[in-house]
């Protein structure tokens, strides 16, 4: 799921966007890596004997079409089967902040199995790639060709917007560039008086987005540029040295670790060991489990919190790593893993000195702890937000491959609310930094991930259900702490404060969703929120809302994901209406689920059975059990809202079949098919009882009707099943009176209202209110006789014309809007378009002919 | 000013029950209009709750309300109503003197503007071109920006003192003036305060319209929420307009002055006349689909007033699109007028009726905008509505069934027969016959349908023609 919002996040974002965000890179970094990865993958298997020069040639590719890469990606997402080694590379990524250099390993393999072959790293390359580049700026700018600096400009900028994916500092060779730019242009304005040459156009506009640029650079990185006004020989020989230059192999770095020795000595060991595990992560051959052991080791000896955070960030990522190819993580390493999530929250929380956020600045060296920045905070680079949201990712597809009936996904199903209690942690220590001003930026982006989180599992719950994981969560929550998005539960307060709390809690949250710029978010919530207040039978406003969001006419072009989360909320709806007696209301929202052949794609309940071939997107959509919506209940309810509103019709219309075209037929197919039926069984499930029912009302029999109905067993699946019935018995009634006087008007002179109200067992009044509805929208000619207290049906033969009488008046009908029609073209200018001098003679020639 | 209001309010004495004050509380509106209205304008309602509340109760909120404007000599008055036997004070003094000072600085600043422009040459030199006139003005006579401004503060100054009359002349002459638009709504809004305090009827009809140009255009400047709000204000502010009228200042002059009996009543029918007209104008209005979806997200008790302007106009055409939108609006709203509406024609239950009519002729009474009307008139419109639906689905009426359903006694009803006699006859067994057209036969429908056809047809045949031999 956080892939989804990676990849619209990038999708909304406009080009210029792509530079400055660093949260940006970290993603594009990512996908590519998958890429690569599956890329290689299929290669190997496929030509082994050509994976080198193909490997080759797709790592001299990539620089200059990473950007295509990374926007093709963004495009075909939703498409292409990606594996959920995904998720893991973005948590390890962010966990660690080093990018995994899988093609250095690559490259030594081939020297060695070559020999002669040069093979430089990606880093090197992309060194080398900058510094040519700088080469040829710096010979432009002797002579000052300002166009041919421009393009070359570009290109570099673009480059080293990439630097942080090669875990490198500021490449050196661009920080000079800068300084010669800076210089050249200066020295430009110094003599333009002198030289007067006068610029063309493309010069001059190319000049001019230059000195924009240069100015807008080199504010970025000023501590650079001094550093190399100093001395530039010193400051360009360090170009490129990153952290990991030094190799150690990880046994020698245990061994290391267990010979103990000052603690200066250990410090480095320490972190020697670290960084011999965040290079060798994501490479093949590599036992991630003896790493996990060694951090676990580590762990143990870590003094500083810095270091304790350190190892844990990576520990937890590679405890994900250790599952990322098998389908889901298995119970006892989940729970590990939301344990070191919890210590990690427990250190941080002891040590408020030091912050893990998505956003702070990569180290050049991992063993150095980062200077604490003006708020004395010491910012470690890290996603805990992602964390989280794996660990919620993992505990659904653990519950999607479970068997929904079984104790065992119960027992799973028990380990959401310690999820919830971290979940609401995570959000707690966010907010600690993040103030309500900061969601629009980046580094709200986080806690705005985890809200989502928590609104997503809280959402289709029952107010009691979300009350309990509230105060749960709570209790585990030191007492002090408090959050500015929703406070604190102090206790139960009783049903109808706690539905207060809910709605507040449900409202809150998305309200910080709403004011994201990213609409995707926005989506999301509008559509909780909507699924929340039908849910606790807030119909009028859950309808509004969903007017109000006017995502109807646009939600056919979104993504299944969210299409999927509009119908639940339409379906959820549907059956408030339902319970609200809302029939009509009921019926048109739930027809066009309940009626599709694919109702439990639609609901991300499943997948139709004929679709062999299920791909790893298609999974993701799914939703566990306990989310589910019960369809035998959607279906029950749509058929009953569609007995109540059709059988009337029909008896109302002869020709209801070929009349009511716009109305669904799904419920007159059905009842046409069993009525064909040759052997007529007794009822069995919901849908049987309620057309059985159907076809007692055609014959006004709505006892037996409502008999059939309240037999239904789903009913009490619905809280209040007994006001429900009711109000089914009592529309029930009314309907077959309609249906009563429809089939027998043309029969009836006179009717007497009090055996009616006997017959319907409905009060005189409401038989009279009944009937004078009927009369008033001309449905039917009668008149409620008063004195006698009767209903007489006025028959009069004459007022009923005959077929060919009817033909008659509506050929008038329709002579009469032609009329219209051309009056209203005449009215518009048009003229009839005729040849005036041979319309001049017929017309004078019909004058003389008058005469 | 202040008696100006009080001579407005022209309270009628009437007893109301125990049960009846509950249920004039229970659907007062007061509370709901309070957020849409400038204070001055609020006040004539709280002063309308003495009938139905504790007149302590309403006096201190009138002070509650007032307190913060700079009517000083109004609100000890108040005050000292409120705390009989008791010194004022010192705060009312000090208040008093601070709004003295401010009345005095603003006056001598906007003193020698003001003469400026009512100066014969200055009138004369004045066009239509705004940007022209400040620069003339500028030039000649040294108005600039911030003198103009200063028009705009006094005005708003004086507003708020209570002197309508001065304030609106004042943001009159700002608005000649300024360019500014904001400044210019703001003024547009405080003018058409100022003229309804005051009666003038014509002028605030013509602020009214100005701030709904704005306020309609497309190219409104503010958030839609912002036109949302502006619009409910608008509709609330409207109602003094269109229900008020007929009281015009001019109108309680000439009450004065006893002219003969026949130029009143004469007088009398044009106001009618003309209220009507612009009841009529505030149905179309509240009907267009903006300002009826203005209605139902912010204001639904605004339908009461729709109804009510319904029955007075009998514009029974309308009614449809009423009927929907309190239909619509039940969830939300309810109140005696649109439960009417609801059970006669949504859920066809006449057996409440007279409850309903027992309440709405105690809002009638009590209802600050409805008791302007003439309430015998509104009755009776309703009664007819009520008859002709209901002798549509029964027959058999009786005189007493419809002495229940109206709630009156049975002359009432007898008299309400006899006036219809050309249509309704009463039978000899007591029951009420209605004579309904039978419906005519086929060929005379199928005649009538057809019958312009040709003429039409020509017609038609004759404008294309013509054209084409331009």
């Amino acid at each position: 799921m956080p892939r989804f919002f990676s990849a619209t996040y990038d999708e909304e974002s406009s080009d210029d966007d792509l530079v400055s965000s660093d949260e940006e890179l970290l993603y594009t970094s990512e996908e590519e890596t998958s890429e690569e990865e599956l890329l290689e993958e299929e290669e190997k298997s496929q030509e082994p004997e050509e994976e080198d020069e193909e490997s080759d040639e797709y790592w001299g590719e990539t620089s200059s079409e990473e950007e295509e890469l990374s926007s093709s990606d963004d495009d075909d997402f939703g498409h292409k089967p990606r594996g959920r080694s995904y998720f893991l590379k973005k948590s390890a990524v962010k966990g660690s902040g080093v990018e995994s250099e899988e093609s250095e390993e690559e490259s030594e393999e081939e020297e060695q199995a070559e020999g002669k072959k040069v093979v430089k790293s990606a880093k090197d390359k992309y060194l080398d790639e900058i510094a040519d580049l700088v080469d040829e700026i710096e010979n432009y700018s002797m002579v000052q060709d300002w166009v041919n600096i421009g393009t070359r400009f570009d290109k570099l900028l673009k480059l080293v917007s990439k630097y942080p994916q090669h875990h490198i500092a500021i490449p050196r060779q661009y920080v000079k560039c800068l300084a010669i730019l800076t210089q050249t242009l200066e020295d430009y304005e110094a003599h333009q008086k002198e030289s007067k040459r006068k610029l063309n156009a493309s010069e001059s506009k190319s000049l001019n987005i230059i000195r924009q640029r240069v100015k807008k650079y080199s504010k970025e990185c000023p501590r650079e540029l001094k550093a190399y006004h100093d001395s530039p020989e010193a400051f360009l020989a360090t170009d490129g040295s990153i952290s990991l230059s030094v190799t150690p192999s990880v046994a020698a770095s245990r061994e290391a670790s267990k010979a103990p020795a000052t603690a200066e000595d250990l410090k480095k060991v320490f972190f020697n060991a670290l960084k011999a595990i965040l290079e060798t992560r994501g490479k093949r051959n590599v036992d991630q489990r003896e790493q996990l052991s060694t951090l676990l080791d580590l762990l143990s000896s870590a003094k500083t919190p810095y270091e304790q955070i350190s190892v844990l960030l990576l520990a937890i990522a590679i405890r994900f790593d250790l599952h990322a190819k098998s389908n889901f993580m298995p119970s006892a390493e989940w729970k590990l893993a939301l344990a070191d999530v919890n210590k990690l929250l427990d250190i941080i929380n002891a040590n408020r000195k030091y912050v893990v956020t998505e956003t702070a600045v990569a180290p050049d060296d991992i063993a150095i702890e980062p200077k604490p920045n003006a708020n004395g905070q010491v910012e470690v680079v890290g996603s805990i937000a992602s964390f989280v949201e794996r660990l919620c990712d993992e505990i659904t597809y653990h519950l999607l491959t479970l068997d929904p009936h079984s104790t065992e996904y119960i027992v799973r199903l028990r380990d959401e609310s310690s999820l919830y209690t971290t979940l609401l942690r995570v959000q707690l220590y966010y907010e600690r930094f993040i103030s309500a001003s900061d969601l629009q930026k980046p580094q709200g982006a986080q806690l705005v991930r985890v809200i989502l989180k928590r609104l997503e599992s809280v959402y289709y719950k029952p107010t009691k259900l979300i009350i309990f994981s509230e105060m749960n969560s709570w209790k585990a929550i030191d007492a002090s702490e408090n959050s500015w998005v929703y406070p604190r539960l102090s206790g139960d307060l009783g049903p109808q404060k706690n539905l207060q709390y809910t709605n507040g809690l449900v409202d809150s949250l998305c309200s910080v969703l709403y004011k994201q710029t990213n609409s995707a978010f926005r989506k999301k919530a509008v559509l909780c929120h909507i699924y929340n207040y039908a849910l606790n039978d807030q119909y009028y406003k859950a309808r509004d809302m969903l007017l109000l969001s006017h995502l109807q006419s646009s939600i056919h072009t979104a993504d299944p994901q969210l299409q999927i989360y509009f119908n639940r909320a339409l379906v959820q709806l549907g059956l408030s209406a339902f319970r609200k007696g809302l029939m009509h209301e009921a019926q048109q929202l739930l027809q066009e689920v309940v009626t599709s052949s694919r109702q439990k794609e639609l609901l991300g309940q499943g997948v139709q059975r004929f679709q062999v071939q299920q791909s790893q997107v298609d999974k993701q959509r799914l939703l566990p059990f306990h989310m589910h919506i019960n369809l035998e209940l959607l279906e029950c309810s749509f058929y009953t809202a569609s007995l109540l509103i059709e059988v009337p019709l029909m008896a109302e219309y002869d020709d209801y079949a070929k009349r009511r075209q716009s109305s669904p037929k799904a419920f007159r197919r059905v009842l046409e098919y069993r009525e064909r039926q040759v052997f007529d069984g007794p009822p069995e499930n919901a849908r049987d009882h309620v057309m059985l029912a159907a076809r007692s009302l055609g014959k006004c029999d709505w006892k037996t009707a409502a008999n059939l109905l309240m037999k239904i067993q789903i009913w009490s699946l619905f809280n209040n099943s007994e006001e429900i019935k009711h109000s089914i018995v009592s529309e029930l009634k009314i309907q077959g009176l309609r249906t009563f006087i429809f089939k027998n008007r043309a029969s009836f002179t006179k009717c007497s209202i009090s055996s009616l109200s006997e017959m319907f067992e409905l009060t005189e009044s409401k038989v009279k209110a009944v009937i004078a509805k009927l009369i008033r929208n001309d449905d039917v000619h009668a008149l409620i006789n008063l004195r006698s207290n009767t209903v007489d049906f006025t028959q009069g033969e004459d007022c009923r014309a005959n077929k060919l009488q009817q033909l008659v008046l509506n050929l008038s009908d329709k002579c009469s809007q032609i009329i219209e029609r051309n009056e209203k073209l005449s009215i518009g200018g048009y003229q009839i378009q005729l040849d005036i001098k041979k319309f001049g003679q017929g017309r004078s020639a019909t004058v003389q002919g008058r005469k | 000013m202040q008696s100006e209001k009080k001579q407005h309010e022209a309270p009628q004495p009437f007893e109301l029950s125990d049960t009846q004050l509950e249920m004039a509380r229970k659907y007062d509106l007061t509370d709901k209009f309070v957020h849409f209205l400038d204070r001055h304008l609020v006040y004539p309602l709280i002063e309308n709750l003495e009938f139905t509340h504790d007149p302590k109760e309403v006096e201190e909120w009138e002070y509650e309300l007032l307190k913060d404007t700079y009517m000083t000599k109004f609100v000890e008055d108040k005050w000292l109503g409120l705390h009989p036997g008791e010194e004022l004070p010192k705060e009312f003094a000090d208040k008093q003197q601070k709004i003295q000072k401010e009345l005095v600085s603003l006056n001598d600043s906007t003193k020698k503007t003001l003469e400026i422009l009512s100066s014969q040459e200055v009138q004369e030199n004045l066009k239509q071109d705004k940007s022209y006139n400040r620069e003339y003005l500028s030039k000649k006579h040294g108005i600039d920006d911030a003198k103009i401004y200063e028009l705009y503060k006094f005005g708003k100054f004086q507003y708020n003192r209570g002197d309508y009359v001065m304030a609106s002349d004042l943001l009159n002459n700002f608005r000649l003036l300024s360019t500014n638009q904001e400044l210019n709504f703001s003024a547009t809004w405080g003018k058409l305060a100022a003229e309804i305090i005051s009666f003038f009827w014509n002028e605030a009809m013509n602020e009214f319209n100005k701030l709904r140009e704005i306020i309609d255009s497309r190219n409104y400047q503010g958030t839609t929420i912002d036109q949302l709000n502006k619009r409910t204000w608008l509709i609330h502010y409207s109602l003094f307009i269109f229900f008020n009228s007929n009281f015009t200042a001019t109108d309680a002059d000439s009450s004065e002055d006893s002219e003969s009996e026949e130029k009143q009543e004469a007088d009398k029918k044009k106001t009618l006349d003309e209220r009507n007209k612009n009841l009529s104008s505030m149905i179309d209005l509240f009907l267009s689909s903006s300002y009826l979806s203005t209605i139902q997200a912010s204001c639904p008790w605004i339908l009461r007033y729709l109804i009510v302007a319904l029955l007075q106009t009998r514009q029974y055409k309308r009614l449809r699109d009423i009927v929907r939108a309190v239909d619509v609006e039940t969830y939300e709203y309810q109140d005696p007028f649109t439960k009417l509406i609801e059970s006669l024609f949504v859920t066809f239950e006449f057996d409440n009726l007279s409850d309903l009519i027992e309440q709405i002729s105690v809002l009638i009474e009590t209802d600050f905008f409805i008791s302007n009307l003439d309430a015998q008139k509104l009755v009776l419109n309703m009664q007819e509505l009520i008859f002709n639906t209901v002798t549509k689905v029964y027959t058999g009426l009786t005189e007493e069934n419809l002495c229940k359903m109206f709630n009156e006694d049975l002359p009432v009803v007898q008299k309400f027969l006899e006036e219809r006699k050309d249509q309704v006859s009463v039978a000899e067994d007591g029951s009420i016959i209605v004579k309904t057209q039978t419906p005519s036969t086929v060929y005379q429908q199928v005649y009538e349908k057809t019958k312009a056809f040709n003429f039409k047809t020509n017609q038609i045949l004759n404008t294309a023609f013509n054209k084409s031999d331009y």
